[in-house]
């Protein structure tokens, strides 16, 4: 067996390195044919890329959620093949001594950028660093970085805390550099979900370090080569599904046969991401293996997919809040029924049920009805 | 139905010619839109949210074959409006092309108001209008316009067709939103659905037959009994 | 006289956003504010939604800590619901679920987030292993040294004098602190082939569990829990007992208020709050005895949060809201005075008729189950007072050292009965007990709160339900109890009164400061 180490994986032999290149190939779905392409770009990086990791208003569980991962886990993520140069929660070093290193970083612009967290712009004081508020971290930050990343819902939509009212005005990266930084076309690869996957965001990472360039974004700059399919298209339980076999309360009898839980409220039919894929933690499970699927990939799931539990979603109408399409469609029901209700006795009053009024008296040209 | 005191037939047919007031195309792509709706909204509903058990399978498949169903004989129609050789509005053979009857029309200016009020008891006597009065025509042309967003949403939600929608999907508000609106517009369908039936059957029965039999003609003779040579004027 | 201003920001190694700012006189800090960053507006955007999403909201105030928000949301709408006690399945899969998150945060936070304050990392290349694999581990480290980025390790104050350990234990630390990683992936493993995914679960719901786990999915979760417990016996606690002797004066700082709450977590087949495995109570005034205590009884004070003044006033908490928003200014990093008017996002929270400022944290959960008389927490304090030579005398661990040890010492009783649960729980499917939901209606009218501890302290979340739908909202999570700022009176929050008296060697290299605050676990 080689022993030839590669200067960013020092403990890896050489069929290690290039399994992992393989695992990352078909992360990044390029196929076997990639890998020595990957194994030399990768070998290329004389150093270990270095990542600064901005915390906004998140709830740091897209960072515990990188601490899950496996592939590759941990210790050689952050040891080995990235350089977590700036995380809050992870750096030894706090107060100005972890400013300074913020500084540095991106003084010096080599870095890639990965966000955690929304971005306050109605109340910019609702998130501040070092007396800075997220707007203008954001704004620096990205125009210095070498690409961008954002993990989570939050950072990538607004997350929960843009949910109706949005007390603080919290936006997407993208969105607050659109809308507040005046950046025309910002390019940020969105991994949503909540809390944020760290093997998609690694995967999206390591796509751009082995392409130089971002991978191709779908209509809400999520990587398609991860977000391109609905949960609903993969999932476990789609036999039952298409069957129509379906859980109707928790805990019943089908509940325990793990039938479909598109009756209670599951929302993997409308939600694109790879979770039947790549599960979580460690691959172990995921969502749906044990409850309806609530959404987290999708923008502004916490209105839009709400109530978690039902069928029919509510429909959002500004003024007057969430209203269920059922309720929507029961109520012109009513109103229909009790219209033609009436109707039907004006009509028998009038004299006119079956045949209609008599015509105007004047002839008109061509007249009639049909 | 025979007493019918209106007698609106007596409208110059000869035994030679027949008016059409709704052509074969017409009444057959009419029917068969009703069937495919009727379907559409049961196996939609179903979709929806399942209420008996069956298989999901079978009426997702049933639902995307009459979805084509009606897409096709939509087309066909819409082809027949704008080229084929239309019908005749009453009081005469001479035909229109269809599509006119849906588009304002200067017999029915200000005839809106009025039939508003007749519907709501407000004028005793039906105001004279074109083959469609101007409330018929919106709901028709409402018709029209539900069902291309019918079909916009249904391939925005179909598998095989969502990806290359989804720019679409986002911008109507999400997965979820066009879930939405592809649920609420069926319900706009129903009720203009219920709607026409109900005047259909109330208003305007003795002209139900046709919708069955195209040619006044034949409805004189099969429907109501009549000679041939009783209709010469 | 020697003053200084000493502003922290960020505080890094905790969950959310925190600056500490002290005046240092003399190296002693005479006043001290604590000043979350942070403020999103959870009781704001949760009014008017469905009762039974709240959870999935609540889940994601704390990223770290999903699961307690998860039980005393569900429980809150549980009991709204009419629902007042949990069927016997759905108590121990909590419990179950509860135990994997309180070792994994335990785990985390003593090695990932707290311990770069006690060991010098670049230290463990001064030693001398024998072992192999702590060499691969020096190796490990060296590597990283060499290559110039240090990355997480950049800019700490390695040189400072505080870092006591001899290089042979802080090379043993580090390789526990990589080490760590892979078990606290074990506990969260646990929680998520039975919840789905952790951080945030899913198979919680008002009205029970979701899913009932299958019977390979128990046996998972205690293989992996024996990793943990594995883990916490024959690593953790020892790392403990060998740092200690090093760090001893600790035993003597950050006293703080000296009140300590905690509304109790882990139930037993009772459900009696003052029945769990940590039960439910608070000690005042450093007096060894336990009191009974009312989640009710909480009030909220804002004259020192950006909320208009009245917005608390003595309030309880499902009466405050966080509206309207009165932000007025940040301390300037540049202005040397004290720090005056509003300064805090959190709302200052204090108990009962007296308005004390209350300690929470596994600190009060431990002292609690001891002055209660809980076996398993009796033992395990026990030895660790005799082994660091303090039998008898559970006062020493009123302080920082205490507050470490009470971590530790916690995920022990909690690894040892995680599985315990989990026998029940196999035992009630053998009994073909398989009851894990009750479903109910959404109720037009409503109230409910919840009371069970996050691991780093007393959490309890209210609701009330109007018209069915959620008419207000409150979750007064543990960092609102220890982050709180001064009340309408002034009194200071447990932090700032922690963090007065404290000697500081050097203001430009706080170091002391870190500890006490990171001994809270903001």
């Amino acid at each position: 067996m080689s022993t030839t180490e590669i200067s960013i994986f020092p403990r890896l032999t050489r069929r290690e390195f290039l399994k992992y290149c393989g695992t990352l190939a078909a992360l990044i779905g390029a196929g076997e044919a990639a890998i020595p392409d990957i194994a030399a770009a990768l070998e290329k990086l004389a150093k270990r890329p270095a990542v600064v990791w901005s915390l906004f208003q998140e709830c740091l569980g897209c960072s515990v959620s990188l601490l899950q991962s496996r592939t590759p886990d941990v210790a050689n993520l952050i040891l080995r093949q990235i350089s977590l140069e700036y995380h809050e929660a992870v750096m030894a070093a706090a107060g100005d001594q972890a400013h300074k290193r913020f500084e540095d970083m991106v003084e010096s612009g080599d870095f890639y950028y990965v966000v955690e967290g929304a971005i306050a712009t109605k109340i910019p004081e609702a998130i501040t660093i070092h007396g800075i508020s997220a707007m203008e971290h954001a704004k620096e930050t990205y125009k210095k970085a070498k690409a961008t990343i954002a993990i989570g819902s939050c950072a990538t939509f607004g997350g929960i805390q843009a949910a109706a009212p949005n007390p603080t005005g919290a936006k997407g990266l993208a969105a607050f550099l659109r809308e507040d930084a005046g950046v025309a076309n910002p390019v940020v690869v969105n991994i949503s979900r909540c809390p944020g996957n760290a093997e998609d965001m690694l995967a999206a990472l390591t796509y751009i370090l082995v392409h130089g360039k971002p991978p191709e974004l779908d209509a809400v700059g999520r990587p398609i080569f991860l977000y391109g399919h609905l949960i609903h298209d993969n999932c476990e339980r789609r036999g039952h599904f298409d069957a129509g076999e379906f859980v109707e309360v928790f805990g019943d009898e089908a509940s325990q046969e793990r039938w479909c839980l598109y009756k209670v409220g599951c929302k993997g039919p409308q939600t694109y991401a790879p979770c039947p894929k790549t599960r979580w933690n460690g691959h172990v499970s995921w969502c749906v293996h044990n409850g309806p699927c609530i959404g987290c990939a999708e923008p502004e799931f916490w209105d839009k997919l709400a109530p978690f539990y039902e069928r029919a979603q509510n429909v959002q109408i500004p003024g007057i809040g969430g209203i269920s399409t059922t309720k929507i469609g029961m109520a012109l029901g009513a109103a229909t029924a009790v219209g033609l209700g009436a109707h039907l006795i004006g009509q028998t009053a009038t004299g006119r049920l079956g045949k209609g009024g008599p015509p105007e008296p004047e002839e008109a040209p061509r007249g009639g009805r049909s | 139905m025979r007493e019918h005191e209106t007698k609106p037939f007596k409208l110059g047919i000869s035994k030679h010619e027949t008016r059409e007031e709704h052509p074969l195309m017409a009444v057959v792509t009419h029917w068969i839109h009703l069937i495919s709706m009727i379907v559409l909204i049961a196996t939609g509903s179903f979709i929806h949210s399942p209420f008996y058990q069956g298989s999901m399978i079978l009426n997702k498949t049933v639902h995307t074959l009459f979805a084509f169903i009606l897409i096709a004989t939509g087309v066909v129609r819409m082809y027949w409006a704008f080229f084929g050789k239309g019908s005749a509005p009453c009081g005469g053979r001479a035909k229109i092309r269809d599509y006119k009857f849906f588009l304002p029309q200067k017999e029915n200016r200000g005839k809106l108001v009025p039939m508003t009020k007749y519907y709501l008891f407000l004028r005793e006597t039906h105001p004279r209008t074109f083959k469609y009065n101007p409330l018929q025509k919106t709901a028709y042309v409402s018709l029209i316009v539900f069902i291309t967003i019918q079909i916009v949403t249904g391939f925005s939600l179909l598998t095989e067709t969502a990806q290359f929608f989804l720019p679409l999907t986002y911008l109507l508000g999400g997965t979820a939103m066009v879930r939405s609106i592809h649920y609420l517009t069926t319900w706009g369908f129903i009720f203009i659905t219920i709607i026409h039936i109900y005047l259909a059957l109330t208003e305007t029965i003795h002209e139900l037959p046709l919708m069955f039999l195209w040619r006044e003609v034949h409805v004189m003779e099969r429907w109501y009994g009549l000679k041939r040579d009783e209709l010469e004027e | 006289m020697a003053r200084k201003k000493v502003i922290i920001d960020p505080i890094t190694r905790i969950e959310g956003h925190l600056r500490i700012t002290c005046i240092v006189e003399d190296g002693k800090v005479t006043e001290a504010w604590n000043t979350a960053t942070l403020f999103r507006g959870f009781e704001i955007f949760m009014k008017g939604r469905d009762p039974r999403d709240a959870w999935h909201f609540s889940s994601r105030i704390c990223g770290v800590c999903p699961t307690p928000h998860a039980w005393n949301s569900v429980r809150a709408t549980e009991e709204a619901f009419g629902i007042d006690k949990m069927d016997d399945n759905t108590r121990l899969i909590r419990n179950m679920m509860e135990a994997t998150q309180v070792g994994y945060d335990h785990i985390l936070w003593f090695y990932i987030l707290n311990a770069f304050d006690f060991v010098n990392v670049p230290n463990a290349l001064n030693a001398k292993p024998t072992l192999p694999s702590l060499k691969a581990v020096q190796e490990r480290v060296l590597a990283v040294v060499k290559s110039g980025q240090l990355g997480p390790f950049a800019n700490m104050y390695w040189d400072h004098p505080g870092y006591k350990l001899p290089a042979e234990l802080d090379l043993e630390l580090t390789a526990h602190y990589l080490q760590s990683i892979d078990v606290q992936q074990a506990a969260n493993d646990a929680a998520a082939f039975m919840g789905g995914k952790f951080p945030m679960i899913m198979n919680y719901a008002p009205g029970g569990i979701t899913q009932l786990p299958s019977i390979d999915e128990i046996l998972y979760y205690q293989g992996r829990m024996r990793e943990v417990k594995d883990f916490v016996d024959n690593v953790m606690v020892p790392d403990l007992l060998a740092i200690a002797p090093y760090y001893i004066d600790l035993a003597q700082t950050g006293k703080g208020v000296g009140n300590y709450l905690t509304w109790g977590l882990l139930d037993e087949a009772s459900q009696d709050p003052y029945d769990r495995l940590f039960p439910r109570g608070a000690i005042f005034d450093g007096k060894l005895q336990v009191e009974k205590v009312d989640p009710n009884e909480t009030r909220m004070y804002t004259k020192y949060s950006w909320f208009g003044d009245d917005v608390g006033g003595g309030k309880h908490p499902l009466d405050v809201g966080q509206e309207p928003i009165e932000f007025t200014k940040l301390d300037p990093l540049d202005n040397e005075g004290p720090v005056e008017g509003k300064y805090d996002w959190t709302q200052a929270v204090r108990y009962g008729k007296e308005d004390r400022p209350m300690e929470v944290g596994p600190l009060a959960q431990m002292l609690v189950a001891y002055l209660a008389g809980r076996e398993d927490t009796k033992k395990v304090v026990d030895d660790t007072l005799a082994a660091i030579g303090a039998a008898g005398k559970p006062e020493v661990l009123m302080s920082d050292l205490g507050r470490i040890a009470a971590r530790v010492l916690k995920a022990k009783v909690n690894a040892d009965n995680a599985l315990r649960w989990s026998d029940e729980l196999l035992a009630n499917i053998g009994a073909g007990k398989t009851k894990v939901f009750e479903s109910r209606p959404v109720p037009a009218t409503g109230e409910g709160k919840g009371g069970w501890d996050a691991p780093r302290g007393a959490l309890c979340h209210y609701m009330r339900i109007k018209d069915g739908k959620i008419d207000t909202y409150a979750a007064v999570p543990p960092s609102n109890w220890n982050l709180s700022p001064r009340d309408d009176k002034g009194v200071r929050g447990p932090v700032e009164e922690a963090l007065v008296g404290q000697s500081v060697v050097d203001p430009d290299r706080p170091l002391e400061i870190l500890r006490v605050v990171h001994s809270f676990d903001p």
